[in-house]
């Protein structure tokens, strides 16, 4: 890929073909008077630009997109592994142990892999390479554990399945590598095989959250997974999370155990029974007073979608009446605080933690 | 709050009406009804969005002009061919066909637009009492009728005339015997 570079006043200005032709070489250019020997573009470049491009898009469409490459192997990259995983602590706010954060980026197969190139060479096959085996598991156990305080602090009355339900939804192959891979996890990683799989950047992101528990202790580490595990919870409906086949039989259950009235449901509007479009508003009653009612499309839909509706009301996780998470401002620290106690103190707390 | 489809069902379903046309005015009912049928009494109101309820108007034979519209009334039509002029009296058009009046009333009051004809087919007029059993099924709602039907003398009991107020009281004078 041919460079064309000028060096102006205002500072170096390089055009890498087919990268920059969208944005420059389409459009005309602002006329600046500089003291530079190529002020603007030659009445060559625009056509040559374009034929290269044609070509680029002709090879494209025969043989498909080029493979894709790691960061590291971005030719105008100056890459230095080194460097970036400083750059990467300091990009979070957080002090890591260098030695802590190289082994959590490392996957064991790459050890293995390493291992056996030197073994090929004939070297020694003693190799002083760490792997994140063992951090990926501290840290996955701490981000549950104050994944589920958490959510059994903010919703006290939701079940212990619904608060696993959740945690295992937030630290779920796709919500984790999401969350790594904007973070820049996925660059650094060192696996013997490029795409790497989602699970691979899952164990890596839970290895680091572990090097950051080792390095800095729980307080730093539960402000890390409350800043980005816990949001991708907004707009987020969480009973959705958690799979009910028998809602009926866990509003009956719930009843019971508060001492209430068993559930009463009770047609409450219907309109067009006759059409393909019908509609239903059924509502769940216990001792006459309305829990919940929800639309369907057949009485026994509407009536299943109350019953949910009505189990949500009583959990207090209904989007609607619940106030959003308090993730920051004085409640959401106070939270933060009271987590952290529990989460080291362990026995001693006031609150029972959630069982899996 | 329930599912997403199942709040999107329930916002958009479509409401069945019944409107009771005995001794009313065939305007002023189209005038309550058109706005029904085009979906302009909810919030989710869009002009292309098709959101419009049926409504089911009984009675339609009993309508009740004001003043002396069933002569004076005259409907025009042309059929587009030569000589296919023709111009009828209300009473006349309500003799062969006792639905016509009200369709034609409400049918002028909607917007001139190609959805015009789908309000249309949402509306039900039955020219008596007797509702079919599937469109029986399926109604909800009622609307309040626009005009107070007044009491006829021989409707009203024996104690309300006894009890009604008199300015005064009719007195036999015997000079006039």
């Amino acid at each position: 890929m041919a460079a064309i570079t000028c060096t102006c006043v205002n500072g170096v200005r390089s055009l890498i073909l087919g990268r920059y032709i969208g944005r420059t070489i389409l459009r005309t250019p602002k006329p600046v008077i500089t003291d530079c020997p190529v002020r603007n573009l030659k009445r060559w470049e625009r056509p040559y630009m374009l034929y290269l491009e044609k070509q680029r898009k002709k090879h494209e469409r025969k043989f498909g997109p080029p493979p894709p490459k790691p960061r590291s192997e971005h030719s105008d990259l100056p890459w230095n592994y080194d460097s970036e995983l400083y750059a990467f602590a300091r990009r979070l706010g957080e002090e890591i142990n260098e030695e802590t954060l190289r082994a959590a980026f490392t996957h064991p197969s790459f050890v293995a892999g390493e291992i056996e190139k030197r073994k090929e060479l004939e070297l020694d096959a003693e190799l002083d390479m760490q792997d994140n085996e063992e951090l990926s598991h501290i840290g996955i156990e701490f981000i549950s554990e104050y994944i589920k305080s958490y959510l059994r602090h903010v919703y006290p009355n939701f079940p212990d399945d619904g608060i696993n339900a959740t945690k295992d939804h937030l630290t779920s192959v796709e919500v984790s590598s999401h969350i790594a891979s904007h973070l820049g996890v996925a660059d650094l990683i060192k696996y013997p095989v490029f795409p790497f799989p989602e699970d691979v950047v899952q164990k890596t992101f839970f290895a680091v959250v572990g090097a950051l528990l080792q390095s800095q202790g729980p307080d730093r580490t539960g402000l890390f997974v409350r800043d980005f595990f816990l949001p991708q919870l907004m707009g987020k409906d969480i009973n959705d999370c958690w799979e009910l086949l028998d809602p009926m039989g866990l509003l009956v259950e719930t009843l019971q155990q508060q001492g209430k009235e068993p559930p009463q449901p009770r047609l409450i509007r219907q309109t067009g029974s006759s059409t393909l479009v019908a509609m239903y508003i059924v509502g769940i009653y216990s001792d006459k007073q309305l829990i919940g009612s929800a639309p369907g499309s057949s009485i026994l839909e509407a009536e299943d979608q109350a019953t949910r509706v009505a189990l949500k009301n009583i959990f207090g996780t209904n989007p609607e009446k619940s106030p959003p998470l308090p993730i920051d401002g004085p409640i959401g620290q106070y939270l933060h605080a009271s987590i952290v106690k529990q989460l080291k103190g362990g026995d001693n707390s006031e609150r029972v933690a959630v069982s899996d | 709050m329930a599912s997403r489809a199942a709040q999107q069902w329930g916002t958009f379903a479509r409401v069945w009406y019944l409107l009771d046309a005995n001794q009313q005015p065939p305007g002023r009912i189209a005038a309550m009804v058109s706005p029904i049928l085009q979906g302009k009494h909810k919030p989710i109101y869009h002009p292309l969005s098709d959101v419009g309820d049926h409504v089911v108007i009984i009675n339609t034979r009993k309508i009740a002009f004001s003043g002396e519209k069933w002569d004076r009334k005259i409907y025009y039509h042309h059929t587009g061919y030569p000589r296919g002029f023709s111009a009828t009296k209300a009473k006349d058009v309500h003799l062969i066909d006792p639905t016509k009046i009200v369709h034609k009333a409400i049918y002028g009051m909607l917007p001139k637009t190609l959805t015009r004809r789908t309000m249309m087919q949402r509306l039900h007029l039955i020219p008596g009492q007797t509702i079919p059993e599937d469109i029986k099924a399926n109604i909800v709602e009622q609307i309040v009728a626009p005009r107070e039907i007044p009491k006829r003398l021989d409707q009203y009991t024996q104690e309300e005339l006894e009890n009604f107020p008199k300015l005064w009281h009719p007195v036999e004078d015997p000079d006039l015997r």
